[in-house]
């Protein structure tokens, strides 16, 4: 419970710095003056600095989502596939949620590339940490055969 | 080091004795361990207390908050101490491989990993423990890797 809280509010606060500075970055690349997010997303708000508040906001609940999440990687009792199932989903849903509110995704998206570039990043975690696994397990056999 | 080994079965009172010119940090070792060779430990099985035979002592696992160790050919035994302290005062060939188990790698035969992912420990007995990741390291180090 501690390590979740901890967790959410040092998200929270790596968000909101890494939204600030890909905004600014984006800004300085496509834009004369600074705007958290697209003209899309601004055109939404009446002020720029209400604009800037909810673009605070979420991505605080980005950080936090990320900071939590990891936490099912360290539940000892699940397998490996059942943690990175239950984050993909977490993620996938969340996250899309979220980074749509934020106007970070154009009005002609393509949600099945989008999807699949999502999904092979899990299949790529699932992999290191399985065929890590299995040389750890062929290493002791090893170990064990010479005994 | 010269070793002296003095084997009688009808010998009443075990014993060593180390003539050196100074106690060193792996001659301490290599005493406690010895002192270690002799002491007792006790399980309970139906209210009856019986002595346990270290190597034959497979898994230690805790079902339903009792601490069960398992042995080779014989039925399990409960251990009244609490996992933490087996794990601190047993020999070093007990190891812990999850929150809720400790296996005697004297009677480890090998490792499987499942497609889920999950390594599971067989032992020679036929038990089944299960090392969690955060112990990994922990056995492989102590199977000197």
């Amino acid at each position: 419970m501690k390590k979740i809280l901890r967790n959410g509010v040092v998200g929270a606060m790596s968000g909101v710095t890494g939204g600030v500075l890909i905004s600014l970055a984006f800004s300085a690349a496509f834009s004369s003056t600074y705007m958290p997010s697209t003209p899309r997303f601004m055109a939404h708000f009446s002020s720029s600095v209400s604009a800037m508040g909810a673009s605070v906001l979420l991505w605080a609940m980005m950080g936090v989502l990320w900071g939590t999440s990891i936490l099912i990687f360290r539940i000892d009792s699940w397998s490996m596939t059942r943690q990175t199932v239950v984050h993909f989903a977490i993620c996938y849903v969340v996250y899309t949620l979220l980074a749509e509110l934020a106007g970070w995704f154009p009005q002609t998206f393509v949600w099945l590339r989008y999807t699949i570039l999502f999904i092979g990043i899990y299949v790529w975690i699932w992999l290191t940490q399985y065929l890590w696994a299995k040389a750890y397990v062929a290493r002791i056999n090893a170990k064990l055969g010479k005994r | 080091m010269k070793v002296n080994m003095h084997v009688d079965t009808a010998q009443a009172d075990e014993h060593a004795e180390l003539f050196v010119q100074a106690i060193t940090p792996k001659l301490q070792a290599a005493a406690d361990e010895l002192t270690q060779v002799d002491q007792q430990w006790w399980g309970y099985r139906d209210k009856e207390i019986v002595p346990l035979t270290l190597s034959l002592l497979s898994v230690i696992r805790v079902e339903d908050s009792n601490v069960i160790g398992y042995l080779a050919g014989q039925p399990p035994v409960q251990i009244r101490q609490r996992l933490y302290q087996l794990e601190a005062s047993l020999p070093t060939n007990f190891v812990r491989v999850s929150k809720g188990e400790i296996i005697n790698i004297q009677q480890l035969d090998h490792l499987t990993i499942a497609l889920n992912g999950l390594i599971n420990v067989l032992m020679k007995d036929g038990q089944i423990a299960m090392v969690s990741r955060r112990y990994t390291g922990v056995l492989k180090g102590r199977l000197g890797l």
